[in-house]
């Protein structure tokens, strides 16, 4: 989860053994693009004081989205950086509740999903997951054999 | 890490109820100067915690020249936000620790990242 802030941004990569090499992968993408990026490691939003809920204005996740066993996500391997359980939702659905709490009033959400995850017209309809969000597909690219769609969410108009 | 980071981050063990702010001591600290963006820093003053701040910069040795409080006139006051920009962007800790000011648990920093990652039994 990346959290841009302008000039500084925060990532946190819920993978123990994997962390420090994605971190430093993501630092060396920064440095080549000149852009300035500051991880850590940490799960979800779980570190975030609420000093800072309701100020973040962009929040991106790049969830672990894969469908899998449920078994595959707490591993330490390498597959927990893929693994998604159930629908692929097992890692997102925990952070969807604190999306609301985190972003200012005009904040934006944007995630990538599967087509697995999105579940339309059943309870679990990832657009309508959030609540007082509403989220729709902004982009949709076939990459290889996935088909990735870029979810953007923002606040209903009543919230 | 960036005092920025620094002042986003908490304790999450279990029991803990605040959690913040983390103490930070640092073995290892780098300068790198990073260009001013007046616009930035003015959109951080409702972002971050500005004692918390002032209080770990002074911490490591890089509080000099920062008031008690945010100014009034903060917005258009250039020494200011060129002091502010400093301790937030240019001040680089590369090793040390962050501890939990509840429990002590300690988080370590290595090659600049914070590891604010719990044992199974500690959430």
């Amino acid at each position: 989860m990346t959290t841009p802030t302008g000039g500084a941004a925060g990532v946190t990569l819920p993978t123990p053994d994997y962390g420090h090499v994605t971190d430093e992968v993501a630092r060396e993408t920064g440095r080549r693009n000149q852009i300035d990026i500051e991880t850590y490691r940490g799960d979800l939003a779980a570190a975030f004081p609420p000093e800072l809920r309701g100020r973040l204005d962009v929040l991106l996740f790049n969830p672990p989205y894969v469908v899998t066993d449920t078994e595959e996500i707490s591993t330490t391997s390498l597959a927990a950086t893929w693994a998604g359980g159930a629908h692929g939702r097992e890692v997102l659905d925990r952070l969807l509740p604190e999306i609301p709490s985190l972003l200012s009033a005009r904040g934006r959400f944007y995630l990538i999903a599967l087509k697995e995850n999105l579940r339309p017209d059943t309870p679990d309809d990832l657009l309508a997951a959030i609540p007082g969000m509403r989220g729709a597909i902004v982009v949709s690219r076939k990459c290889g054999r996935e088909r990735l769609n870029v979810v953007c969410y923002t606040r209903t108009p009543s919230s | 890490m960036k005092l920025l980071t620094h002042n986003m981050l908490k304790s999450h063990v279990k029991g803990v109820k605040d959690g913040y702010p983390l103490r930070l001591s640092a073995s290892k600290v780098e300068l790198k100067e990073v260009t001013f963006n007046a616009d930035f820093v003015v959109r951080m003053l409702d972002r971050i915690v500005w004692p918390v701040l002032r209080q770990t910069a002074i911490e490591i040795g890089q509080g000099d020249n920062l008031p008690t409080d945010i100014p009034a006139d903060a917005a258009t006051n250039e020494e200011f936000l060129r002091a502010m920009h400093h301790v937030l962007l240019e001040v680089l800790v590369l090793e040390g620790e962050l501890e939990c000011p509840e429990t002590g648990r300690k988080f370590p920093i290595k090659k600049g990242i914070p590891n604010m990652l719990l044992d199974e039994d500690e959430v």
